[in-house]
C-alpha cells in the first residue's frame, strides 16, 4: 500500500518535472556532410573535383593563375537550439546552425599564397521534436526542422586574380530520425538524422525551470 | 444515406474493374512465325545474299568491282586473300569469309562454297537481344555450305558448332539463266526445313551459357516463292512450324503468305490474316 | 555514455581534413603544348599524310593501290571523284577530299589540296572553318610547303616547310625522317564544351608559336607522329589578360622538356591531358 502511494507519488512528480522545465537549451556538434554539400566544397576536397568547376583543360584557363588548395578542412557543424515543451511529447524552437569550410590557395610555380577560398553556411529553422520514449534519465526522440540557409565566402577566381565573395541561399533542413537525451536538468545527446547540422551528431544541453511557482 | 452508400459501392466496382481484349486468338502462333522470320532472316539476309553478292564483285572488272561495293557495302571492303578465299572487312576486322574451293564461280554446277559467318556478337559476354536465335556459344558464328546442284538450284546448309544450335537445310530455286546479283531482285524459290534454338529468356549471354532453350522446328510445306520485288519478301509458301521446350507441351502453328497483304497464320484450329 | 560521446565528438572532428596536391609545377605549360600537338599531329596525320599515301596508291597497279588503301586507310576507301580529285569514303559521304590538280605531288611545284570535311572533331581544337584546308606546295628539293586555309577563321594559320630526308618509300611520311620547321598561329574557342554544342563567336584564344629548331620526325612503321628533336616556343594570349609564354624542347623519344614561367620540367608525354573525355 505504502509501496503504491510511493509510486504513484514519484509519478505525479515525473509528470510535474516536464512541466517545470519546458525550456531547453542545446549546443552540438555533428559531421558536416549534407552542409558540406550545400557548400559545394566537400566532394572536391574528396577528391571527386568541384562540383561546378570548369575543367582546366579549357582554352580560356591558359591565362589565368595555375593554382591548387594545399590542405582544406570542413568545420563540424555547429549548433544551438532552443526548445518549449508545449507537450509530454512534443518540444517546438528553433536552432541556429553553422558549418564552413577552408582553404588557402597557392599559386603552382611560386608555391605563394594568393587567396582564398572559404564558406561558412549559416541555417536558421524552426524546429519539432517528438518525444517517444520516456524513462527516468532516458527520452528517445525523432525531428524535424526546416527553415533558410546562406552559404557566404571568398572563393579565389583564377582569371580574375582575386578573391570574390559569394553568397547562395538555400532550404535548410535537418531530420533526425532517432535521438537521445541522457539526464534530467543537464543532459546529453546524440542523433542520426541527415542534414545540416550532421549525420551524427552529439552535445549537451540544459533544461530550465518557467518563472512561474507552482 | 443508403443511395449514398450503393453508388459508393458501384463507383469503387467499377474502378476496379479492367477489361483486356481478348484479341487475336493466334497471337501466339503469330509470335511464333516473327521468330521464325527473324532467325531466317539472320541466314538469308546476312550470308545468302552477301554471298551472292560477292559472287558477282569476283566475277566483275575493276570498274564492276567497285560499283557492287560502293552500292551494296557503303561501310565495308571485299578484298581477296590468295586463289580462293574471300572476305568481307569492316576496317580490319572480317565479317564473312567465304572459301570457294578453286571454283570462283558460283554459277557453275557443282561449285561449292564454305562459308563461316562472323557476326557481332564476338565479344564475350555480348548480350543477345530477344528472339535472336543461336548457331553457335560463344560468338555466335554461323557455318554454311552453299553448293550448286545444277539447273540455278543451290543447297545452303548451316550447321551448328555445337550440339545446341540452329540449322538449316534448305533449296533455292533460280530461274533459268544467269545467276542474279542481289537474290531480292529476283524471283525465286524456297524449300525444305531447320530448326532454330532460342534461348527460353531473353537477354542470355553468351558468356553465362544458356541454360534453358526454346526449339523451332520447321518445314515448307509449300515452297516459298520471292518475286522481283526487293520490298516483299515472300509472296506465297506455307511454313509448318513446332515449338518445344522441356517440360511444356509443344505447340504448333501454320503460317501462309497471302501475296503482299499479310500472313495467315492457324493456331488449334483457328485461322486469321495478320497484314504488314 | 561519457565515452561514447566522446568516441562520437573525435569521429566529428576527423572526418574535416582532405589535401590537393601542387603536382607537377609546369602542368598549365604542358596543356597548352598539349594541345598544339594534338593540332599538329591531326593536320599531318588527317591532311598531310594522306596526300602522300593517296599520291603512291595513284601510281601503284591494283594489286598494290588494295595493299595501301587497307594499310593506311582501313576505315576508308579511295575513290575517284573526278579528273583531278579523290575522296576517302566511309559510306556515302567523303571523310576527305585530296584534289591533285592533276599533278604527282613529286613534281616540283605541283599544289596538292586537301579538305578534311570533319577536322572540327576535338574538343579543344584550333578553330578552322568546318572543313578544314589544307595545301601542300611542292618547292623542290624534296620540300613541300604546308598551308592551312581557313577562310571563315583566318587566326589558324600555319606556314611550315615539310623536309623529307630522303623519300624512300614513297608512301607514308611517317616512316621517314622528315623536319617541320616555320610557325604558325592557332586560335582556339574559350570554353570548347560550349562551343562544340553551341558554337559561339567569343574572341578566341590564340597560340602564336616558332619552330626555334625543326621539330623532327624519326622514321617508324608509317602510322604515327614520333617526335626526337625540335624546338617550340608560344605565346598563349587573349585580351584582357597579361600573356604566357612556354616552350617546349623534345630531349629524346617521350622527354619533353616543358618550361613555364621560368620553371623547367621533363614530361614524358604530351597531347593525352586535353581529350576531353
Amino acid at each position: 500500500m505504502l509501496n503504491m502511494m510511493f509510486l504513484c507519488g514519484q509519478a505525479q512528480t515525473e509528470t510535474a518535472d516536464w512541466q517545470q522545465q519546458r525550456h531547453d537549451l542545446q549546443v552540438g556538434i555533428g559531421t558536416p556532410f549534407v552542409a558540406g554539400l550545400y557548400v559545394g566544397n566537400y566532394l572536391h576536397y574528396a577528391g571527386y573535383g568541384p562540383l561546378w568547376w570548369i575543367p582546366s583543360n579549357q582554352a580560356g584557363y591558359w591565362l589565368g593563375r595555375d593554382v591548387y588548395r594545399g590542405t582544406s578542412f570542413i568545420s563540424p557543424a555547429l549548433s544551438v537550439s532552443y526548445r518549449y515543451q508545449v507537450a509530454r511529447w512534443c518540444k517546438v524552437g528553433v536552432t541556429l546552425s553553422y558549418a564552413g569550410t577552408y582553404a588557402a590557395v597557392f599559386d603552382r610555380v611560386t608555391n605563394e599564397k594568393v587567396g582564398r577560398v572559404d564558406d561558412h553556411l549559416i541555417s536558421i529553422m524552426p524546429t519539432v521534436q517528438f518525444l517517444w520514449l520516456h524513462r527516468k534519465y532516458v527520452e528517445l526522440y525523432s525531428g524535424v526542422s526546416i527553415g533558410y540557409s546562406f552559404s557566404t565566402g571568398p572563393y579565389y577566381d583564377e582569371m580574375l586574380q582575386k578573391n570574390i565573395v559569394y553568397t547562395e541561399h538555400y532550404c535548410g533542413f535537418q531530420v533526425t530520425g532517432i535521438g537521445v537525451k541522457a539526464g534530467k536538468k543537464w543532459y546529453g545527446f546524440a542523433e542520426l538524422g541527415i542534414g545540416v547540422q550532421g549525420c551524427l551528431s552529439a552535445g549537451f544541453g540544459y533544461r530550465f525551470n518557467n518563472n512561474s511557482n507552482n | 444515406m443508403k443511395k449514398i452508400l450503393l453508388l459508393s459501392i458501384i463507383i469503387i466496382t467499377c474502378i476496379s474493374c479492367k477489361y483486356e481484349e481478348r484479341g487475336n486468338l493466334t497471337k501466339k502462333g503469330k509470335a511464333i512465325f516473327d521468330t521464325w522470320q527473324s532467325g531466317s532472316e539472320l541466314v538469308m539476309d546476312n550470308v545468302v545474299r552477301s554471298v551472292f553478292l560477292v559472287n558477282a564483285w569476283i566475277n566483275s572488272d575493276s570498274a564492276g568491282r567497285i560499283a557492287i561495293e560502293d552500292l551494296y557495302f557503303p561501310e565495308m571492303k571485299v578484298r581477296q586473300y590468295g586463289t580462293d578465299m574471300f572476305r568481307i572487312m569492316d576496317g580490319a576486322r572480317p565479317i564473312i569469309t567465304i572459301t570457294t574451293n578453286g571454283q570462283n564461280s558460283l554459277g557453275e554446277a557443282g561449285t561449292c562454297w564454305e562459308i563461316v559467318d562472323q557476326v557481332e556478337y564476338t565479344s564475350v559476354g555480348a548480350w543477345m537481344p530477344e528472339a535472336y536465335p543461336i548457331f553457335a556459344f560463344k560468338n555466335n558464328s554461323k557455318l554454311l555450305t552453299i553448293t550448286n546442284t545444277g539447273n540455278n538450284h543451290f543447297s545452303i546448309v548451316c550447321d551448328s558448332v555445337s550440339y545446341l544450335g540452329s540449322s538449316t537445310n534448305w533449296e533455292l530455286a533460280f530461274p533459268a539463266g544467269e545467276i542474279p546479283t542481289d537474290i531480292f531482285t529476283s524471283a525465286f524459290e524456297m524449300s525444305g526445313d531447320g530448326r532454330f534454338d532460342f534461348p527460353a529468356s531473353g537477354n542470355a549471354s553468351f558468356n553465362d551459357g544458356i541454360k534453358e532453350v526454346v526449339r523451332l522446328r520447321y518445314h515448307f510445306a509449300q515452297p516459298l516463292a520471292h518475286y522481283e520485288n526487293p520490298e516483299s519478301a515472300w509472296e506465297s509458301g506455307k511454313i509448318e512450324l513446332t515449338a518445344s521446350m522441356n517440360g511444356k507441351e509443344d505447340i504448333t502453328t501454320t503460317a501462309e503468305f497471302a501475296g503482299r497483304e499479310g500472313i495467315d497464320i492457324t493456331l488449334n484450329g483457328t485461322t486469321e490474316r495478320w497484314y504488314w | 555514455m561519457k565515452k561514447y560521446i566522446f568516441v562520437i565528438l573525435t569521429i566529428i572532428l576527423i572526418s574535416g581534413c582532405t589535401r590537393e596536391e601542387r603536382g607537377q609545377l609546369t602542368q598549365r605549360g604542358h596543356e597548352i603544348c598539349s594541345a598544339w600537338n594534338t593540332a599538329v599531329d591531326a593536320i599531318l596525320t588527317d591532311d598531310v599524310n594522306p596526300a602522300f599515301v593517296l599520291n603512291a596508291w595513284i601510281i601503284s597497279d591494283e594489286a598494290e593501290r588494295y595493299i595501301i588503301e587497307d594499310r593506311y586507310f582501313p576505315q576508308y576507301k579511295i575513290r575517284q571523284v573526278d579528273a583531278t580529285t579523290y575522296g576517302l569514303y566511309k559510306g556515302a559521304e567523303p571523310y576527305s577530299t585530296i584534289n591533285t590538280h592533276g599533278t604527282h605531288i613529286t613534281d616540283e611545284g605541283a599544289v596538292w589540296t586537301v579538305t578534311n570535311h570533319f577536322g572540327y572533331s576535338y574538343a579543344i581544337f584550333p578553330i578552322v572553318e568546318e572543313d578544314r584546308t589544307v595545301s601542300i606546295t611542292n618547292l623542290g628539293n624534296d620540300q613541300w610547303a604546308i598551308a592551312l586555309d581557313s577562310a571563315g577563321f583566318p587566326q589558324s594559320v600555319t606556314h611550315w616547310t615539310l623536309s623529307l630526308e630522303r623519300f624512300t618509300n614513297h608512301c607514308s611520311i611517317f616512316a621517314e625522317n622528315f623536319t617541320l620547321s616555320g610557325d604558325g598561329a592557332f586560335a582556339f574557342p574559350v570554353d570548347s564544351y560550349w562551343e562544340m554544342q553551341y558554337g559561339s563567336t567569343d574572341e578566341p584564344v590564340m597560340q602564336h608559336y616558332t619552330l626555334e629548331r625543326p621539330m623532327q620526325n624519326d622514321a617508324n612503321d608509317g602510322n604515327k607522329l614520333k617526335w626526337e628533336d625540335g624546338k617550340l616556343s608560344l605565346t598563349v594570349s587573349h585580351s584582357g589578360y597579361e600573356s604566357v609564354d612556354v616552350v617546349m624542347e623534345v630531349l629524346a623519344y617521350f622527354h619533353y622538356g616543358i618550361t613555364y614561367r621560368g620553371v623547367t620540367e621533363v614530361w614524358d608525354r604530351i597531347g593525352d591531358t586535353v581529350y576531353y573525355e
